[in-house]
């Protein structure tokens, strides 16, 4: 078995001869199993790769472009291929070079939700007469799930079949296709009664009378069909006798994961309008806050938290928003087999007993919601039962029933009101924020996704109860602080901004931990990156000591299919920051293509940072804490660097303002320049109508006309007329006067209006008196040019992250010293005229011939580019950091948060061209050979190109010349190279990792294998491996 | 990228004198291009203009990439600052606080009431090179620079001043046994330019650059 990233990838199988149905039922096996990407046979002379991500089919393969099978290799002819075949699955590029064989919607997963939902839309289907309410359905195809899990891992069999009189079956399609549907009803609830008897009173609930009044044969017909493994959507029927499904194989926190998503999606509407279905899905969610956790994310999440711990075992658990439990699943089968190594010769009864024992009094799982609840034990219980081999499940409930230890399955859920002691259940209906002190300081782990409510949605009473009550500590604490320094704290600022629900769990979950515990929790991004946590940050971060940030944004859509706020993982113990200087390592991981299943989350180095608390806590204090994390998502050191510059110099915000008045209406404050948005029309909650006072003959912009570029023509505009009678909203006058810059709400238009124009709130306007003309065209050309577009990539709340958008008030800390500001005021004059002059010109040649002309476009267009050179001049940009600019704005912002089916186009996964690494080489060596200017020798590069592979060998030798950079295709040399630095890899790392890069660094020359993406081949990152680079020849790597 | 290094013979070969003799090369090179206006005397003002030049240098020179800040902060192993030093500099692609070379600013030859006073004890002084011999200046780092801002532009005395006043400060400097001030071989094109060797507590070995600048006014 191959392992990349330490996930189960490629099973490799030898045999003497082929035998298509056997490779073909493996096939099977493995699209069940939801784990490993692909299959490969090798019979010695062939070797044959299917995918494990196309369906499943009863029949041979005969078309070339059956999707079951990759590809097929020969040892004599394909020796190349084979022996680049691994480095290719490693780094992705097999997976990229036969994509169609490898779509991630083809996977069980996927399609056992798709039918599921399907299934029961079918149940639920009013229209026929007999539909079933929503809950019914769900019970009733849990229950099925259930039955048939325990069917076809044999954990009941002819024996239980033969109770309640049903023939043998091997699964549950087989015996549902054996007899009648009334039969199939009167079995399965006998099936369901027996099993309620035989494992766990409260496994089947108590509403089985009631329901199997409900259930009709057109609902068993439904359930054969889903079983069977027809396409529901597609319309098409599974062949006869074929099993698509096997549930023997089928994870079980796949199961759960799908059961729990199932139960989040909605019946669709009546017309069946997929897109208003989905999108009330999507509202359903928004409105609970719940998001459920796929599992490789809870995976994720379970790894950073118990990082470095020797054991999992006699710890405690608690997830303080447990949905369907899965952190709890997840932790249960890690202890589970932790105990198993340990106590590999323990007795059946024993192992039972302690992991009851470990389900009971490890973990704790609360959650207001019952039917989350019911969905934990349900998971909880199918990862118990999959600890034992099917036959010592029965010999084990004879024990327990003799040693008077109870049913197999113990009781997990505590209803609120339930008699039962607290201490031998896992799972507790009730809202996390009601009073406790029980629980307080004794858990080892608080782990969880809380719920991602924000502003418009409905908050949670008893959190808001707790967290401005006497009852919270914390608030007691931040009170004594501020009375300390006279000052008088905004409680809700910093314990529940913008009403942000995970806040209230970060600031509660400390206080179930222990000392020496931790708290690790999935939260959405906004409470890290956004302008209105900064009290919380600056309170937060001061009380606890944070491990580690991870930062899943640029995962949003693949994590999260309808999530529109990213995640973040924040690990942190309940003391204080040792100290001010303290670091918290910032894990910023970056969408990869190295798994169509995108099982994995690689982080690569240049993604490991460590962000200063004491930056943190001083751009807190300025409103900014979020500029903190953004700058260390995508920039890098020099970027940092840069944006420092850029941040010292003066603001827009320094002459640019809203007019502050009194009551009265009389100006307090004016600011050279004024800001505003624009108008709102009349709506029904208008109190009190404001008169527009404007002629119907004044000039009108409609924010949707999308013509004007860089500067407005009157042509552009229209008379603004008698339709607006009354406004809503009146802003001051002067933001419609001329000179003014007009701003899209999007953030994405900067034109200059050279006369007055009224517009509404989707615009906003920075607007002066007319001797400042100048600089409001230059602002234009600033606001247009990429240095703009930079500044806000890396400094904005929102963009590239949530929502492409900027606020305005980030807009106004774009840098932008005015002439005399800066160390040369003739100089930068004379810029601002020249770029006057040029938007003049663009109002020239667009004239009145072209205004509504394509032509009109290139002659924008050009004139940007003219601008920007100006605007690089004025700020006085260097090369380099002209590189750095380029590439954001190119590569990088063009590849943020992609959804599964763009990870193909983005450009930072675009394999790179011979010209793209061409100059990364020659950045990298001119870098190096700048700085070794004082010695005789030089480095030289040359590149090896495996395409196969999807890597890069670039080798730069110590010679006393200097030469161009030459590419070759790899051949013995390249084999002999990797060979030197699979070896130099194993001692550093115990491997070599394909797809984070690896340099070595020898006598005479330094090797650097990369892969292909052309994320790895910029030029702003031969700069900051030249400074890597640097560290390790100067120091040997000791002093960086 | 994950990197690993199998031999330190690449390193040494390209850059034989380390970081420190890029620095100082790009330093004596930059104040070559400075001319103080008349009315700047202050040794503080002058580091800062300094500083600002030599960081527009590095913003319009490819070749380097060093960052300069001024009034460093600099503290004891308790976090508590005890001093600041005027300049620090950054190695390519790494910002504050990261310095890789710190430098200390005095003034020599300054004309006070019609006399040239060489201002050699303050040089030396607790403010001066006893900064860097009692630990007080970053004590992670093996190699300091003083710039010596030679205010009449007379090397020969001013560097003559120093040497002097080093020789009779020698123990307090806790300069290493058998060693003065001498030619520093990573500024081999500067002949009044010196080095001197410390040694200083717990067998620490410390090397001081001597930098003398002479003011040129526009």
């Amino acid at each position: 078995m191959l392992c990349v990233e330490g996930r189960p990838t490629v099973y490799f199988k030898r045999v003497k001869a082929k035998d298509s149905k056997c490779e073909l039922n493996w096939q099977r096996k493995l699209w069940n199993q939801g784990a490993a990407t692909m299959l490969v046979v090798d019979d010695a002379s062939e070797v044959r790769i299917y995918s494990a991500l196309a369906k499943p089919a009863s029949g041979s393969i005969t078309a070339p472009d059956d999707e079951r099978l990759v590809t097929t290799l020969t040892w004599a002819a394909d020796a190349l291929e084979l022996q680049q075949f691994i480095r290719g699955v490693e780094t992705g590029a097999f997976y990229r070079r036969h994509a169609p064989r490898f779509q991630p919607e083809r996977s069980v997963d996927r399609y056992l939700l798709d039918n599921l939902c399907a299934a029961r839309d079918e149940l639920c289907d009013y229209s026929k007469g007999d539909g079933l309410d929503r809950d019914t359905a769900h019970h009733f195809l849990g229950r099925c799930l259930f039955t048939g899990y325990l069917l076809e891992r044999e954990v009941i069999g002819s024996r239980q079949l033969r109770k309640v009189g049903a023939p043998a079956a091997r699964n549950l399609r087989e015996l549902l296709e054996s007899m009648t549907g009334s039969q199939a009803i009167d079995t399965l609830y006998a099936l369901f009664r027996l099993l309620q008897d035989d494992f766990n009173g409260s496994l089947f609930g108590n509403q089985l009378p009631g329901e199997q009044k409900h259930i009709r044969v057109r609902h068993i017909e439904v359930l054969k069909r889903f079983f069977r493994g027809d396409d529901f959507k597609a319309g098409q029927p599974a062949l006869t006798g074929f099993d698509l499904y096997d549930f023997s194989f089928i994870p079980i926190e796949l199961i759960s994961a799908i059961y729990e998503q199932f139960l989040a999606a909605p019946a669709p509407e009546a017309d069946d309008d997929e897109e208003a279905s989905d999108e009330q899905s999507k509202s359903q969610r928004r409105k609970a806050g719940a998001y459920y956790t796929p599992p490789r994310l809870a995976e994720l999440v379970v790894d950073i938290a118990t990082e470095k711990w020797p054991t999992l075992l006699k710890k405690r658990y608690l997830d303080p928003a447990c949905g369907s439990g899965i952190f709890l699943v997840v932790l249960f089968q890690r202890m589970a087999g932790e105990w198993r190594r340990r106590n590999s010769t323990a007795t059946n009864l024993k192992r039972a007993c302690e992991l009851r024992r470990i389900l009971t009094e490890s973990l704790c799982g609360v959650d207001r919601d019952p039917t989350a609840c019911m969905i934990a034990s349900f998971s909880l219980y199918l990862a118990f039962l999959d600890q034992f081999d099917p036959p010592d499940i029965w010999a084990l409930k004879k024990e327990l029933e003799a040693a008077g230890e109870g049913k197999v399955l113990p009781p997990l859920t505590l209803v609120a009101g339930d008699a039962a002691k607290p201490a031998k259940h896992a799972i507790h209906a009730k809202n996390f924020f009601a009073p406790e002190t029980d629980a307080l300081g004794k858990f080892d782990l608080v782990i969880g996704n809380p719920p991602w409510i924000g502003r418009n949605q409905p908050g949670d009473e008893a959190a808001e109860k707790w967290l401005f009550s006497e009852a919270n500590p914390f608030l007691i604490e931040i009170k004594a602080q501020a009375q300390k320094q006279k000052k008088k704290p905004d409680l809700k600022a910093v314990f529940l901004p913008a009403q942000q629900s995970a806040i209230a769990f970060m600031w509660r979950a400390p206080l179930f931990a222990k000392a020496d515990g931790i708290v690790c929790l999935l939260l959405p991004s906004r409470v890290l990156l956004s302008n209105q946590t900064d009290a919380f940050q600056a309170a937060w971060f001061a009380r606890f000591q944070v491990e580690c940030v991870w930062q899943l944004a640029d995962y949003r859509r693949i994590l999260f299919s309808g999530a529109k706020c990213p995640a973040v993982v924040i690990k942190n113990r309940i003391d204080r920051p040792a100290d001010e200087g303290q670091m918290i390592e910032y894990i910023t991981p970056k969408a990869e293509r190295l798994d169509p299943r995108q099982a994995v989350i690689p982080v690569l180095p240049e993604d490991r940072k460590m962000v200063p608390l004491d930056s943190l806590a001083l751009r807190a204090k300025e409103d900014r804490a979020f500029i903190v994390w953004k700058e260390f998502f995508w920039g890098t050191g020099r970027d940092r660097g840069f944006l420092d510059r850029l941040l010292k110099l003066p603001p827009l915000s320094k002459i640019a303002g809203k007019i502050k008045r009194d009551k009265a209406g009389q100006v307090l404050e004016r600011k050279r320049w004024v800001k505003g948005q624009g108008f709102q029309p009349p709506s029904k909650s208008m109190e009190i109508p404001k008169d527009p006072g404007w002629k119907p003959s004044d000039l009108f912009l409609d924010a949707g006309n999308k013509r004007p570029q860089l500067i407005l023509l009157e042509s552009d505009c229209k008379p603004i007329g008698r339709e607006i009678g009354e406004l809503r909203r009146k802003p001051d006058d002067a933001i419609f006067a001329a000179p003014m810059v007009l701003v899209n709400q999007g953030f994405t238009r900067f034109v200059f209006s050279p006369f007055p124009v009224y517009f509404q709130d989707s615009l906003q306007s920075i607007a002066g008196p007319p001797e400042d003309e100048n600089l409001l065209l230059f602002l234009t050309a600033v606001l247009n040019s990429p240095l703009a577009s930079y500044f806000f990539f890396h400094t904005s709340a929102n963009l590239g992250v949530e929502r492409d958008k900027v606020h305005f008030e980030e807009l106004l800390q774009l840098p932008f010293p005015l002439p005399e500001e800066t160390d040369d005021p003739d100089r930068s004059w004379a810029i601002v005229r020249k770029a006057a002059a040029r938007l003049h010109q663009v109002k020239a040649d667009i004239g009145p011939a072209f205004a509504l002309d394509p032509k009109r476009e290139q002659i924008c267009a050009d004139a940007k580019a003219d601008l920007n050179e100006l605007v690089y001049d004025y700020f006085e940009v260097s090369a380099r950091e002209r590189v750095l600019i380029e590439d954001t704005v190119e590569i990088y912002r063009k590849s943020i948060t992609p959804s599964p089916a763009r990870l193909n186009r983005i450009p930072t996964l675009t394999e790179s061209k011979e010209p793209q690494r061409q100059e990364y080489a020659h950045y990298l060596r001119d870098a190096l050979n700048g700085w070794a200017k004082r010695s005789a020798w030089r480095v030289s590069p040359k590149g090896q190109l495996a395409e196969r592979a999807g890597l890069c060998l670039l080798t730069l030798t110590k010679v006393q010349r200097a030469e161009d950079y030459v590419e070759e295709k790899a051949a013995q040399e390249f084999e002999k190279v990797m060979k030197r630095l699979s070896r130099a890899s194993a001692e550093q790392q115990g491997g070599i990792t394909y797809l984070r890069g690896f340099a070595l660094i020898e006598k005479e020359c330094i090797h650097i294998l990369k892969p292909l993406a052309l994320r790895h081949w910029t030029k702003s990152a031969a700069l900051n491996d030249a400074d890597d680079l640097l560290g390790d020849l100067l120091f040997g790597g000791e002093n960086r | 990228m994950i990197r690993k290094i199998r031999s330190q013979q690449l390193g040494r070969e390209l850059f034989a004198d380390g970081l420190v003799g890029l620095v100082l090369d790009f330093v004596q090179e930059t104040w070559k291009g400075i001319q103080l206006p008349h009315g700047i005397r202050l040794e503080k003002r002058i580091t800062l203009l300094f500083m600002k030049e030599l960081n527009r240098c590095c913003h319009e020179d490819t070749a380097y990439d060093w960052a300069f800040f001024p009034e460093v902060p600099d503290c004891n192993a308790e976090g508590k600052e005890v001093s600041r030093i005027d300049i620090g500099v950054s190695a390519p692609g790494r910002r504050q606080p990261e310095y890789c070379f710190v430098f200390e600013g005095k003034r020599l030859n300054i004309s006070r009431g019609g006399r040239t006073i060489s201002n050699a004890a303050e040089y030396v002084g607790p403010a001066g090179m006893m900064c860097f011999v009692t630990g007080k200046y970053s004590s992670g780092q093996s190699e300091g620079g003083m710039l010596g801002y030679v205010m009449d532009g007379e090397l020969n005395p001013a560097r003559s001043a120093i040497v002097d006043r080093i020789n009779l400060k020698r123990t307090e400097l806790r300069l290493a046994p058998g060693t003065a001030y001498s030619p520093s071989k990573q500024m081999p094109k500067a002949p009044f330019n010196g080095e001197t060797k410390h040694s200083l507590e717990k067998a620490r070995k410390f090397t001081i650059f001597h930098l003398l600048l002479p003011i040129q006014r526009n």
